[in-house]
């Protein structure tokens, strides 16, 4: 009773007041090739698993200020407590997220800003010891969008997830709930053209159900969505998506997408090819190609391609140096510009539950007319601590 | 190796001693062969060799414009093709490399005034380049490799406007200096392909670049 008592208490609590879409599909490099090996949600994002949290301390992260300790001691102390053992049924979290820009450097429009992009509470709990049975959620704060107009109310609290995840046989799982919509690489740079022009931003979560079937060689999952509950009805998009993956060699999948939704307003359509590569020991290529077609209700329609490149290279444990090439057009039309954008920076974990991510990206575009748009330069460090 | 040894001990255990000489045989003939390898393909990665390279820039820079009542800045836009010989240096073992390597550039220059009463625009302005580099490749893997170099370049455009015009645009013969990074992912131990970013200190350019090698070994 008492157990009852304390999961709807907890329940309650995290609804009443969110978890991360921070996933690594890099860490292929390190030939970790599914999501599901270390994060509840089996396509990536959100809290990590014991075996996730474990990984990351003992492989993953630097040790800084802990040279000395053994890769079996810091596995052990991963927890959230620590060393100390929780309940098998519980397994908590806390995630806070730090943002210092400086966008369009030197020039009229620079602006410089700190944001707190994530300060949550994540938990999972298990209604058996084999963990088939399962609630995963979050709660907790969220900005406002700089570009929220002064007469809307904006909610700063908000659960990006909260889901039930039943393991029906060896290879099926079901997802019930608010969960990141499956499609494309899920990588944690929210910006990318790949997330941010697909809809797969920050706070674009909806609720839905997803069948995730996953076999060493391959995985596939599928989403019907009915839209995001706290979003006014005609405003949700409700719709459905898939992702195919296939492990052609071993650190080497190939994978497809699509994504077909509509609310009042557009009627949104998504397709998408990509690779995840690794090699050697911590090193990885990502590459993902896709259409974006848009049809709004009023007014003509747009139809799209997006480019997401990245390469990483471990350097030494926990350093990692990345350079990263994105494209877009909104419409494959003569007179529009294609805009790119390329990265260099490093992603660093510099010890257990820390991370750090610095970016330095140029911004350009390639008109079809003789005028040319000036370059834009924008630096991002992150600063991520994951208890 | 390890499979070797697993069925020596199998075929020891089975008294097979024939079986075991020429297994031991083989495997002496696998170990000679496999050094021979490894010997090989390490002094092949500390042997010099060169490069060929083919690339694609572009870049964004402003150019002055002057004459009768013209005055002001036009920003352009460079596209081309590099071709690049470079030769590799190993040093230190078998993960530094230095580079020095020299190209030949040839483009179009598209762009439009933006400044004072500079309003004109242009298109397929023709121009060529001549570099020389300097750098310092890290292999991180086998098949990758990041590197710093320090490009010097020497640019000649051939300003192609309207016969009447009466217009000046500087920088028909220019220099620059910059510094730039680049990534390297290898398909063999010939093909590979590139990625840069250098800043030219001179032109105030950023170059993005994409390429092919193919390497002389």
């Amino acid at each position: 009773m008492t157990r009852i008592c304390l999961i709807l208490g907890l329940v309650i609590t995290i609804f009443a007041i969110h978890p991360s879409a921070n996933a690594y599909p890099q860490f292929i490099g390190y030939k970790y090739s599914s999501c599901l090996t270390c994060h509840y949600n089996g396509n990536g994002g959100g809290a990590l698993n014991d075996y996730g949290r474990a990984l990351w301390s003992a492989e993953i992260a630097g040790k800084l200020f802990n040279g000395k300790t053994s890769d079996e001691k810091l596995a052990e102390s991963s927890g959230f407590l620590g060393s100390t053992k929780l309940p098998w049924w519980i397994r908590p979290g806390i995630k806070a997220r730090q943002l210092y820009y400086i966008s369009d450097m030197s020039s009229d429009n620079e602006r410089t800003d700190s944001i707190t992009m994530q300060a949550e509470a994540n938990v999972a709990i298990f209604f058996d010891r084999d963990q088939k049975y399962a609630f995963v959620g979050s709660i907790g704060y969220v900005p406002e969008p700089l570009r929220a107009s002064a007469n809307t109310e904006f909610d700063t609290m908000i659960t990006r997830e909260h889901y039930l995840r039943v393991q029906t046989t060896e290879a099926l799982w079901l997802y019930i709930g608010k969960t990141d919509k499956v499609y494309g690489i899920r990588h944690v740079n929210h910006t990318a053209y790949s997330r941010a022009f697909v809809g797969l931003a920050q706070n674009d979560q909806t609720h839905g159900v997803i069948a995730h079937y996953v076999k060493p060689e391959w995985e596939w999952s599928v989403h019907a969505f009915a839209g995001n509950m706290s979003q006014d009805s005609d405003r949700r998009q409700v719709g459905a998506s898939t992702m195919y993956e296939y492990e052609l060699k071993p650190a080497w999948r190939l994978g497809v997408s699509a994504l077909n939704s509509t609310n009042d307003y557009v009627a949104n359509q998504r397709f998408a090819a990509h690779s995840r590569y690794g090699f050697g020991y911590g090193s990885a290529i990502l590459f993902e190609i896709g259409n974006i077609k848009n049809t709004p209700e009023r007014g003509a329609g747009t139809n799209g391609y997006y480019v997401y490149s990245e390469a990483i290279q471990k350097m030494a444990r926990g350093y990692h140096v990345f350079v990263s090439g994105q494209a877009y057009k909104e419409d494959m039309v003569a007179e529009e510009a294609d805009n790119f954008k390329l990265a260099v920076g490093m992603l660093i974990f510099p010890m257990a539950r820390t991370e750090f991510r610095f970016d330095l990206e140029n911004v350009r575009s390639v008109n079809p007319g003789a005028a040319v748009d000036n370059d834009s330069w924008n630096f991002m460090l992150q600063a991520h601590i994951s208890l | 190796m390890k499979n070797v040894l697993v069925l020596s001990i199998l075929l020891l255990s089975s008294g097979s001693v024939w079986a075991q000489a020429t297994q031991s045989k083989s495997n002496q003939v696998k170990t000679k062969h496999s050094k021979a390898k490894s010997s090989k393909s390490k002094t092949l990665l500390k042997k010099s060799y060169y490069d060929v390279s083919v690339q694609y820039l572009v870049w964004n820079e402003l150019i002055e414009a002057s004459g009768p009542g013209i005055t002001g800045d036009g920003r352009f836009q460079f596209a081309g093709y590099q071709f690049g010989l470079t030769h590799n240096r190993p040093f230190s073992g078998i993960r530094w490399v230095r580079q020095y390597a020299s190209y030949l550039t040839i483009g179009t220059a598209k762009g439009a005034g933006i400044s004072g009463t500079f309003t004109d625009e242009f298109k397929n302005q023709l121009w060529a380049a001549l570099s020389v580099s300097a750098g310092i490749t890290y292999r991180t893997t086998a098949v990758s490799e990041l590197s710093l170099f320090a490009p010097i370049s020497a640019r000649f455009i051939s300003w192609e406007l309207a016969s009447n015009a009466a217009i000046e645009l500087d920088k028909e013969t220019s220099f620059s200096a910059g510094l730039g990074f680049q990534f390297t992912h290898r398909f063999s131990t010939r093909s590979a392909m590139m990625v840069s970013v250098a800043h030219q200190f001179l032109w105030e350019a950023t170059q993005w670049s994409i390429g092919y090698q193919y390497s002389l070994r």
